[in-house]
């Protein structure tokens, strides 16, 4: 009898697990349907790579100072300081990563994995925004890069799962709408001017020298020419990064307002990915443009 | 624009829009393109790179990316007295600057606008509405273009 007991147990076990795999494999949750945790991980490997490049631009314009002879400029005038870029790179930086550590975990959330929080993101992000010598659109990143990380931080506290996703989308789209924008701002404008100013460092760099260059100069003036041609077509290429950037950023605001709407409407997870899929496709393209460039020479 | 409180018969204090620096910061950077492009013309014309009045243009645009970067950068928080007076009386001098710039051949008279718009810069720098009407003025003078 104990024998027979154990084995029926065993057989109601194996059907019980059975019918549980069964109806998992049939469920599509929103991380399969939008590919959240997957957009993360190419967001965090490629949105740096627009970002680092504040500080990339004064460091390549200091470059070109330098190597300008003493004797073209003014004894008083300094390569710049680049602190400023960098600590802006930084800061923008933890805010872009707050924004992909949250679709992260909305991704997480929604398919039940376990969701974690990384206290250092928290303490990183404080100390930068605590910099209020940034522009504003840069310090508004920030803050909102606070709020969301603390409803991040009270998700993992509390122990959300799935059914309270709707809810913490419906919390925090106004932190993410305003955080995208202000990351699109300061990058389409900010850091747009700085490339302005490295392109005329450039025309500043070759055009003197070369409308100088003396006949017998011809062969060098045909280096010259190509070597400015490969710089600028470096920095055309930075500058479609920047929109690429610019556009996966209204990408993420779309995707995050669609995402509410749909869970307002309790929708169901086919009629999500239908709704989300062309916002997903074109985020894709605008990380992959940054990716190829980034490849470039 | 974000006001502070005023006292009565006390202009506010102003702080500047991200969309107003960024304009300043524009303007700076669009004059200092200018300045280059008169260095560049006057050594097609044969100016040497090393004439003093052609490094002196050099110097001017770097000053000038300089001050367009940090206005686009650190410059938050930008709080003046009649702001919008100030951001008034910036944008008529440099738009004067500018457009006397355009085509100048002139390269004395390039420096001297050039040098006029890094004092009004400087000039903000310092918050002192008095010391903005000044210096906006001396780059109108400059560019040789009647208030």
């Amino acid at each position: 009898m104990p024998i027979l007991r154990i084995r029926c147990n065993l057989f109601l076990q194996v059907v019980a697990i059975s019918s549980l795999c069964i109806s998992l494999s049939s469920c599509v949750d929103l991380d399969d349907a939008a590919g959240l945790s997957k957009l993360s991980d190419e967001a965090r490997a490629e949105l740096p790579r627009v970002s680092n490049d504040v500080a990339g631009t004064c460091a390549r314009q200091n470059t070109l100072f330098e190597n300008t002879p003493p004797a073209e400029r003014p004894k008083t005038e300094q390569a710049q300081d680049c602190r400023p870029y960098e600590e802006l790179a930084d800061h923008l930086a933890k805010d872009q990563n707050v924004l992909v550590s949250y679709f992260d975990a909305l991704g997480k959330l929604a398919s039940n994995k376990p969701m974690t929080y990384d206290a250092a993101i928290d303490e990183n992000v404080t100390a930068s925004s605590a910099n209020t010598s940034f522009s504003a659109n840069a310090i508004t990143a920030g803050n909102d890069a606070q709020s969301v990380l603390k409803s991040l931080a009270d998700a993992v506290t509390n122990g959300y799962r799935e059914k309270q996703l709707g809810q913490l989308i419906t919390a925090n789209d106004p932190a993410i709408q305003s955080l995208t924008h202000s990351l699109n701002k300061v990058i389409t404008s900010d850091y747009a001017l700085l490339l302005a100013n490295e392109q005329l460092s450039l025309d500043t760099f070759y055009q003197g020298p070369m409308a100088g260059a003396q006949p017998q100069e011809r062969l060098a003036l045909i280096l010259v020419q190509r070597q400015y041609a490969y710089d600028k077509s470096a920095l055309q290429s930075r500058k479609d990064s920047m929109v690429a950037y610019g556009k996966a950023m209204e990408d993420f605001a779309s995707l995050h307002a669609k995402l509410k709407q749909q869970a307002e409407k309790k929708a169901s997870m086919v009629e999500i990915a239908k709704q989300v899929a062309p916002t997903i496709e074109s985020l894709k393209t605008a990380l992959s443009d940054i990716q190829s460039r980034s490849k470039q020479p | 624009m974000k006001s502070t409180k005023s006292i009565a018969g006390t202009p506010a204090n102003t702080t500047l829009t991200d969309d107003q620096m960024q304009a300043l910061a524009q303007s700076f950077h669009d004059i200092a393109v200018e300045v280059g492009q008169v260095r560049l013309d006057a050594i097609s014309a044969g100016s040497k790179l090393t004439d003093p009045n052609i490094v002196q243009l050099q110097g001017n645009v770097y000053s000038l990316m300089n001050i367009a970067a940090n206005f686009a950068l650190t410059a938050a928080n930008l709080t003046l007295t009649n702001a919008d007076q100030a951001v008034a009386e910036i944008s008529v001098a440099t738009a004067q600057a500018d457009q006397a710039l355009d085509k100048l051949k002139d390269v004395d008279k390039a420096v001297n606008i050039a040098s006029s718009v890094i004092v009004l810069a400087m000039a903000i720098s310092t918050k002192d509405m008095g010391q903005i009407a000044s210096a906006a003025e001396s780059v109108v003078t400059a560019a040789g273009v009647s208030v």
